[in-house]
């Protein structure tokens, strides 16, 4: 039988999940990603500086990974490269926006599907008053989001849609009464990541054998997190093949569209293979491969969350008081930014011709990991939904579980494909 | 009251924005309002979440709150919300049966209010604002690329209490919106002196190197954002009028005139 469902509820943007199951186990699924913006083409024309705003534009849950990806594309393109004290604070500002996606997306997200919180939507397997702890910090999540998000803005003015982060560096000159309130969050932070680890240890004890659930193939990828600032290093570049981990080539990477297929995402293929990215992928890559896995996803982003609540506090004792560096002095010429960030490897492309913006190119994190068939070859998430048992077809929450596992966000993976570097129009998705 | 946040094409920033909302809180207002539908805030996930949808219709007097512009390309098709009774459904769709019976209609963020980055040239999807694809409905728009949470919140609070809202002629809360951002801004002594930025990062008004808050209406300069003293004036940064009608079609940054 067929299983529609569509919406997929408690992610960025709209994905349809279509699984095939025969005797209660899902024999294929497929990725279709329902919104679509064109949004490389609204850029061509602007003033290079735009581009840092509006690709923020693209996702209002990881926005600031957008304006670094974006600033480093077009400092590529004329060489530059930014002082330690803005690397720093754009980290801060990143590392923020990161703490402000992991919790709500593992306790508003992922949580639900383990426990119920209000109301009885599935067989828990999480005794009652375990729920009832978690539950108490699922509210709690709603003010420490909030809070990351906050200290963001102390830095950036604004969350979401940054002001801060700009071609050459920073706007912002953090006096020493901003900094204080810095400092408190990120270490109330840093202390709720300890609750998110408690809560995270009481699903995998009920649940553990979704870690031998949501194999994507195994194969990572990273950019690198944090990795310009290299003390406070979360993941250098790499990428992890058949176990086997080698330096990250950008020239390995190509994207391919669909003429017959149904999904707005495009599908990044690094040497022909589909790769996962995010948290896990991060983690394989610094410590060593690990099956992939539903849990192991999850495991990795509770983890990552305390890390980087960690190295906020770090980096704010490196930041300069009262300076700040920007330029205005962009060339004409290509460039590419890219960066790891909450989901993943994000990739933005330019070319400057007389101060306009002549192509521009984004690869994003949930592309790779919602990328659909390609020369019959499954996507990350459509391979890890293959082989499911569900017990119940007509509340598929086995499904829900792994796709919440990828944090899908589908605002970020719609976008036009690129050849050789020239953007194909839209008709080269196919709408059923 | 019931409460459908429906998120068009979009980047859904303004539920994010919302999420983080503080005057009042998403929890005190989650007791006095029940979301019954969110693609990014609710339980129920495919057909039940669509069965939430239309049963909320179909008992009328709710909220309408849409983020995100309307996609009329190819019948709408480029932006699909759901899939019901063997059909997949449009936002197109889902906009114009969700306004039939709604209490209250809310466009939430500047796509939703007039087209936006969505819409924004060349449009390859054909988006358009809420307002021009369900005509002579009564719409408060709350414009802002996102919509500050804390201005939703309060909005929201003062609908279901009861209280008039009152607007200006294209539909913004006079409460919110009816000041530039020039009136209150905190450097308006260095305009007043003819102190002008002359980069991005200076101290100094950003009149010169792009700054729109004379014509931009919104409260940024005495709510601020995120519940602390930042805006993003307060980082050095210009008024990009990210709730104006134009945003984005125009150049944010200029080069120094001065």
């Amino acid at each position: 039988m067929e299983i529609v469902l569509s919406p997929i509820t408690r992610i960025s943007g709209f994905l349809t999940i279509i699984a095939q199951v025969d005797d209660n186990i899902v024999v294929d699924a497929k990725c279709k990603g329902t919104m679509f913006r064109g949004f490389e083409k609204l850029l061509i024309g602007k003033h290079p500086f735009d581009a840092v705003y509006l690709t923020q534009r693209i996702c209002g849950i990881c926005s600031s990974a957008h304006s670094i990806a974006s600033s480093r594309a077009l400092e590529d393109c004329s060489s530059l490269i930014v002082d330690y004290n803005s690397r720093i604070i754009r980290n801060i500002i990143h590392g923020f926006d990161i703490l402000q996606n992991h919790i709500r997306q593992f306790y508003l997200f992922s949580i639900p599907d383990f426990v119920n919180i209000e109301t009885e939507n599935f067989k828990s397997k999480v005794p009652r008053d375990l729920e009832i702890k978690i539950g108490d910090n699922y509210i709690k999540s709603l003010y420490y989001s909030t809070l990351a998000h906050q200290g963001l803005s102390i830095l950036g003015g604004k969350a979401p849609h940054n002001h801060a982060i700009v071609f050459g560096g920073v706007t912002t000159k953090l006096n020493q009464y901003e900094y204080s309130k810095a400092v408190e969050i990120a270490d109330e932070l840093l202390s709720f990541c300890q609750y998110m680890l408690e809560d995270y240890y009481i699903i995998e004890k009920y649940y553990t054998e979704y870690f031998n659930i949501g194999d994507s193939g195994s194969n990572y990828l990273s950019f690198g997190l944090f990795d310009d600032t290299p003390e406070f290093n979360i993941c250098s570049s790499g990428v992890l093949i058949n176990r086997k981990y080698s330096e990250l080539n950008l020239n390995d990477l190509k994207e391919y569209e669909f003429v017959d297929d149904i999904s707005f995402i495009k599908a990044p293929r690094y040497l022909n293979l589909p790769m996962e990215v995010g948290p896990l992928s991060r983690n394989c890559i610094k410590n060593g491969w690990v099956k992939s896995s539903t849990l192991g996803r999850i495991k990795s982003r509770v983890y990552e969350a305390k890390s980087i609540a960690e190295n906020i506090k770090n980096m704010l004792k490196e930041v300069a008081i009262n300076k700040n560096s920007t330029s205005k002095d962009v060339l004409d010429g290509t460039g590419i930014g890219t960066t790891d960030t909450i989901r993943g490897a994000l990739y933005h492309s330019v070319e400057i011709q007389n101060k306009k913006i002549n192509q521009y190119n984004i690869i994003t994190p949930s592309a790779f990991n919602l990328s659909p068939t390609y020369n019959g070859i499954k996507g990350p998430l459509e391979r890890a939904l293959i082989g499911t048992y569900i017990e119940d077809t007509s509340n598929p929450i086995e499904i829900i579980r792994t796709v919440h596992s990828f944090d899908p966000c589908v605002s970020c993976a719609t976008h036009l494909v690129s050849k050789d570097g020239v953007l194909l129009n839209e008709n080269h998705f196919v709408h059923r | 009251m019931n409460l459908i946040w429906l998120e068009t094409n979009g980047c859904s920033g303004n539920i994010i924005s919302f999420l983080n909302s503080e005057n009042p809180s998403f929890e005190f207002l989650k007791q006095r309002v029940n979301i019954t539908f969110s693609n990014s805030e609710m339980y129920p996930f495919g057909t039940k979440a669509m069965d939430a949808f239309f049963d909320t219709i179909e008992k009328g007097g709710y909220i309408l709150v849409v983020e995100g512009a309307i996609s009329t390309k190819d019948n709408g098709n480029y932006n699909i919300i759901g899939y019901y009774n063997d059909k997949y459904i449009t936002a197109l769709e889902a906009v114009k049966v969700a306004s039939e019976n709604a209490k209250f209609i809310i466009s939430a963020g500047t796509c939703s209010c007039f087209g936006g980055i969505s819409a924004a040239f060349p449009n390859v999807s054909e988006s358009k604002a809420l307002s021009e694809v369900i005509p002579n409905k009564k719409i408060i728009k709350m414009p802002g690329c996102p919509v500050s949470g804390n201005w939703m919140a309060s909005l929201l609070l003062n609908l279901i209490e009861g209280n008039q809202i009152e607007l200006d002629p294209i539909g913004r809360p006079i409460y919110l919106y009816g000041n530039t951002v020039h009136d209150f801004c905190e450097r308006r002594t260095f305009f007043e002196r003819n102190i002008f930025a002359k980069r991005i990062g200076d101290v100094g008004c950003y009149l010169k190197i792009g700054c729109v808050g004379p014509s931009t209406k919104a409260p940024c300069p005495y709510t601020r954002w995120n519940g602390y003293i930042k805006w993003p004036i307060g980082v050095n940064s210009p008024c990009i009028g990210c709730s104006s009608k134009d945003f984005p079609n125009y150049t944010l940054f200029k080069e120094d005139e001065v």
